[in-house]
C-alpha cells in the first residue's frame, strides 16, 4: 500500500511539471494601496484615480507614495500605478475610498464600488467618504504636518468613535446594501480640508448611487439615533427664550447619550401615516440658561424645550428626505410588514413622499454633573 | 481500509458522518442558491430538514432488512446481477462527480480568495492526497475526521455576531410574495446541501447500534440544518436582496464583517478551516465511490488500488479540460437530479423486497401444501 501511495504522489508531482507558472512575488514585492480617490477625468468616460500607499523606502522624503492616473476603471488604476511604482500594487489593504463631490454627483459611485466589491482581495469593511470643497487629488496631495501618513490618518478619521458618532461610517458593504435595498438609501461621511487637517463636516445624502445633498452634523446625530437603538455622540441645542436675559437663547450640551426609538406606521399606501418616537437620556455638561436643573419642575421645562428643539430639527430632516424622495432611515421596513403590494424602492419613495409624519421626542436629563 | 463488514461506527460516528455529509462547500453558497425566494429562504432550510427526515426512514428500513450489506450489494440482491451492476455503475459515476464537484468548488474558492496568484493544480493535488490519507483508515477514520472537523470549525459560528450586530431583523418577517416556480427553483438549487444524507445507505452495515440508526442520523441531520439555518439567517439580516442574488460566496462576506483588533481578514482563516468540512464530505463520497469500484471490479472485495484509481479519475475531472457549459450542466443540474433519484431508490427497493418476499412466501406455502 505504501508503494502505491508513494507512486501516486510521484505521479501527481510529475504532472505538476506541466504547469506553466512564473515566479510568484513575495510580500516584500507588494505595494499595499491604502487609499483610492476618484475625481472626474478629463476625457469622457475616464476617471482620475489617486492612489496612496506606505513608503517602502526608509530614506525617502515622504512617508507615503502617491500616484495619479487617468483610467476607465479602478483596477486599471492599480495596473497603471504598478508601472510607476517599484512595487506591484495590490488592493488587499485598501482601507479608504474617496469620491469628489463632483464625481459622486455627476458620475455616481456604483460602477467603482461594484468593481471593488467584485475583487475578493478588497475588504468590504473599507470606508468610503465624499470629499467637498475641492478634488480628492488635492486633498491627498496636501501636506498635513503632524499627520505624515495619510493612509493611517484617513482610516482613523473614518473609523467609528464616540465623538464622531453622527457619521454613518459607511463601508463598501453598507453602501451597496442600501443602494440595492428595496427600502433605504445610503449616507456617507462628507469630509473637507480644513487648514492642516481633514475634517468630518457633514453627512452626504445619496439617491441611488448619486450624491444629491448634505445634512448638518446635529441633524445627522438624531438621524443616526433613529436608525437604530444606540449610543450616540454628545448633542448640543439652542433653547429659544431660555437665556438669562429676556428673548435670549440658551445652549445645552448633553453627553453619554443613549437613545431608543420606536417607529410605527399604518401600512396604508393611500393615506400613509408614520409615527416616530425617540427617547434619549443623557447628562448635562454645558447649560447657559436660567433654569435650576436640580429643581424637578424647572428641569422638566428644560426637557420640554429640548424636546421641541429636537422634534423641529428631526422633522426638518425628514421633510427634506421626503422632498428628495429618499429614505436613509429605512422607515419603509416598518411599512412593508403591513403592505403586501409588489414592493419596489420607487413604490416606497412615492408613499414616503406623501406620508404624514408625526414625531415625538422625549429627552431625559439623568444627571447635572457635580453641581446644580 | 475496511476489511469485512464488521460493525465499527458508534452513535457519535453516525451523528457526525451525517452532519458532515450535509453542508460542505455548499455552506459558502447556500444563501445565494436559495436567493430565488429572497428573505424567505430560512423556510426552505427547514423544509430541507423535513424532507431529509421523511426520506431517511425508507433508507434505514432498507438497511434493517439487509443489516450487513451496503446499497451496492442490496441492488444486486434485489434487482439481479445485470440491473444491479448498472445501478451500481450509475451510483459510482454520481459519487465520483460529487467528489469532483465538492473539491472543485472549494479549490476554486481557495484559488480566487486566498491564493489568487496560483493555479489550482497544486492545491487540487494536495487536497486529494489528504483525502486519500483519511480514507485509507476506512469509514471509521472518516467518521473520526468528521468529528474533528465539527469541533474545529463550530466555533467560527461565533463570528456571525458581527453580522447580527449590524443587521435588519425586519428581513426575517415572512412574506410569501414569490411564485411556486421561485420556491421550486430555490429548493432545487439548494438541494445540494441536503442530498448527502443518502450516503447512510453505504455505511449502514458498519453501524453498531442499527436499531437507533434513524435517531442518530436524525440528530446529525438537524445539527447540520441548525448551522445551515444560522448562516442563512445571518445572511438574511445582513444582506440586501441584490447581494444575496449576486454574491457567490455570502459566507465569505459575512466573515468580512468581523472586526478584531489583532486579526484582519478573518475570512481567510474561515476558508482555511472549512477545508476540514469539505474534506469530510468529499471523503465520504470518495469512500462510497471506492466501494462502488470494489462492487463492480472485484466482487465487493476490498482493493486499495481502487481508491487511487477513483481518486485519480475525480482529480482528472477537477483539472481536466471540460467545457464550462458541460460542467454547468453536470454540476448544477444532472448531479442534483441524480441525487434525488438516489434518495428515491430505497423506496423502489423496499417495494421490490416486499414483492419478492411475498413471492417467496407463496412459493413456500405452495411447496408445503404439495
Amino acid at each position: 500500500m505504501k508503494r502505491l501511495f508513494s507512486l501516486y504522489i510521484m505521479l501527481v508531482l510529475l504532472l505538476t511539471g506541466c504547469i506553466n507558472d512564473f515566479e510568484q512575488p513575495t510580500i516584500e514585492n507588494y505595494g499595499m494601496v491604502g487609499v483610492m480617490g476618484f475625481d472626474m477625468g478629463e476625457e469622457e468616460g475616464h476617471m482620475k484615480v489617486t492612489l496612496t500607499l506606505p513608503q517602502p523606502e526608509k530614506d525617502a522624503e515622504t512617508k507615503v507614495q502617491k500616484f495619479t492616473v487617468e483610467v476607465e476603471s479602478p483596477h486599471r488604476a492599480i495596473m497603471e500605478g504598478s508601472t510607476k511604482s517599484e512595487k506591484l500594487l495590490s488592493t488587499a489593504q485598501l482601507r479608504v475610498i474617496l469620491f469628489s463631490e463632483e464625481f459622486a454627483r455627476e458620475v455616481g459611485v456604483w460602477e467603482v464600488l461594484e468593481n471593488l466589491y467584485r475583487d475578493p482581495r478588497v475588504g468590504t469593511n473599507s470606508y468610503l467618504a465624499v470629499v467637498g470643497g475641492g478634488t480628492v487629488e488635492d486633498l491627498l496631495n496636501s501636506d498635513y504636518h503632524d499627520k505624515p501618513d495619510i493612509n493611517r490618518y484617513l482610516n482613523q478619521l473614518l473609523k467609528p468613535s464616540t465623538i464622531t458618532a453622527f457619521s454613518p461610517f459607511t463601508t463598501i458593504h453598507h453602501f451597496i446594501r442600501h443602494v440595492t435595498s428595496q427600502v433605504s438609501d445610503s449616507l456617507a461621511p462628507y469630509i473637507e480640508k480644513s487648514g492642516d487637517s481633514i475634517k468630518l463636516t457633514k453627512v452626504a445624502l445619496f439617491k441611488e448611487d448619486k450624491f444629491i445633498s448634505t445634512i448638518e452634523r446635529e441633524e445627522a446625530k438624531i438621524v443616526e439615533s433613529i436608525k437604530r437603538n444606540r449610543k450616540t455622540s454628545d448633542i448640543s441645542y439652542n433653547l429659544p427664550n431660555d437665556g438669562e436675559n429676556e428673548g435670549e437663547d440658551s445652549v445645552i450640551v448633553l453627553n453619554f447619550i443613549r437613545s431608543s426609538r420606536n417607529i410605527k406606521t399604518n401600512g396604508d399606501p393611500n393615506n400613509p401615516e408614520i409615527y416616530i418616537y425617540l427617547y434619549i437620556t443623557g447628562a448635562v455638561v454645558d447649560y447657559t440658561g436660567k433654569s435650576d436643573l436640580s429643581v424637578h419642575g424647572q428641569r422638566g421645562e428644560v426637557e420640554e424645550k429640548l424636546s421641541n428643539a429636537i422634534e423641529e430639527s428631526l422633522l426638518g430632516s425628514l421633510n427634506k428626505f421626503q422632498e428628495l424622495r429618499i429614505d436613509p432611515i429605512a422607515i419603509g421596513d416598518n411599512f412593508r410588514k403591513k403592505d403586501r403590494s409588489n414592493w419596489s424602492k420607487e413604490y416606497w419613495n412615492d408613499i414616503f413622499q406623501r406620508a404624514n409624519i408625526t414625531v415625538h421626542v422625549e429627552p431625559r436629563i439623568t444627571s447635572t454633573g457635580t453641581i446644580h | 481500509m475496511d476489511k469485512g463488514n464488521f460493525k465499527k461506527l458508534n452513535k457519535y460516528h453516525v451523528i457526525f458522518l451525517l452532519h458532515c455529509s450535509l453542508g460542505g462547500i455548499a455552506l459558502f453558497t447556500i444563501p445565494h442558491n436559495l436567493s430565488h425566494v429572497g428573505y424567505n429562504m430560512w423556510m426552505v432550510v427547514i423544509l430541507f430538514g423535513i424532507v431529509a427526515m421523511i426520506f431517511l426512514k425508507p433508507m434505514t428500513s432498507l438497511g434493517s432488512k439487509f443489516p450487513d450489506d451496503t446499497l451496492y450489494v442490496i441492488n444486486e440482491k434485489l434487482t439481479g446481477k445485470a440491473v444491479g451492476k448498472l445501478l451500481n455503475l450509475l451510483i459510482l459515476i454520481y459519487s465520483t462527480i460529487q467528489v469532483a464537484n465538492t473539491s472543485k468548488l472549494y479549490i476554486r474558492l481557495v484559488q480566487s480568495v486566498t491564493m489568487p496568484d496560483y493555479t489550482i493544480t497544486m492545491i487540487a493535488i494536495t487536497f486529494f492526497i489528504v483525502m486519500i490519507a483519511i480514507i485509507n483508515g476506512g469509514i471509521k477514520s472518516i467518521a473520526r475526521f468528521s468529528i474533528l472537523s465539527f469541533f474545529l470549525t463550530v466555533w467560527m459560528g461565533y463570528y456571525s455576531n458581527w453580522a447580527f450586530a449590524d443587521s435588519n431583523f425586519h428581513h426575517l418577517y415572512p412574506r410569501f410574495e414569490h411564485s411556486l416556480k421561485d420556491w421550486g427553483h430555490a429548493f432545487f438549487e439548494g438541494s445540494q446541501i441536503m442530498l448527502g444524507f443518502a450516503l447512510i445507505m453505504f455505511f449502514y452495515p458498519y453501524i453498531i447500534n442499527q436499531k437507533k440508526a434513524y435517531k442518530h442520523a436524525a440528530i446529525g441531520i438537524w445539527l447540520a440544518i441548525i448551522f445551515i439555518g444560522l448562516i442563512c439567517v445571518a445572511s438574511i439580516v445582513y444582506f440586501s436582496r441584490w447581494q444575496l442574488e449576486n454574491l457567490l460566496y455570502p459566507l465569505l462576506n459575512l466573515y468580512q464583517a468581523v472586526v478584531l483588533s489583532n486579526v484582519e481578514r478573518i475570512e481567510t482563516l474561515g476558508i482555511s478551516l472549512y477545508v476540514l468540512l469539505v474534506l469530510s464530505k468529499a471523503s465520504i463520497y470518495l469512500w462510497t465511490a471506492k466501494k462502488g469500484v470494489d462492487a463492480l471490479f472485484s466482487k465487493h472485495k476490498n482493493k486499495t488500488w481502487h481508491l487511487y484509481f477513483i481518486a485519480s479519475v475525480a482529480l482528472f475531472i477537477v483539472l481536466g479540460p471540460i467545457p464550462i457549459y458541460v460542467q454547468a450542466l453536470i454540476y448544477d443540474k444532472w448531479i442534483i437530479i441524480a441525487g434525488y433519484v438516489l434518495i428515491l431508490l430505497p423506496i423502489f427497493l423496499l417495494m421490490l423486497y416486499k414483492v419478492k418476499n411475498r413471492e417467496k412466501r407463496n412459493k413456500g406455502k405452495e411447496a408445503s401444501a404439495s
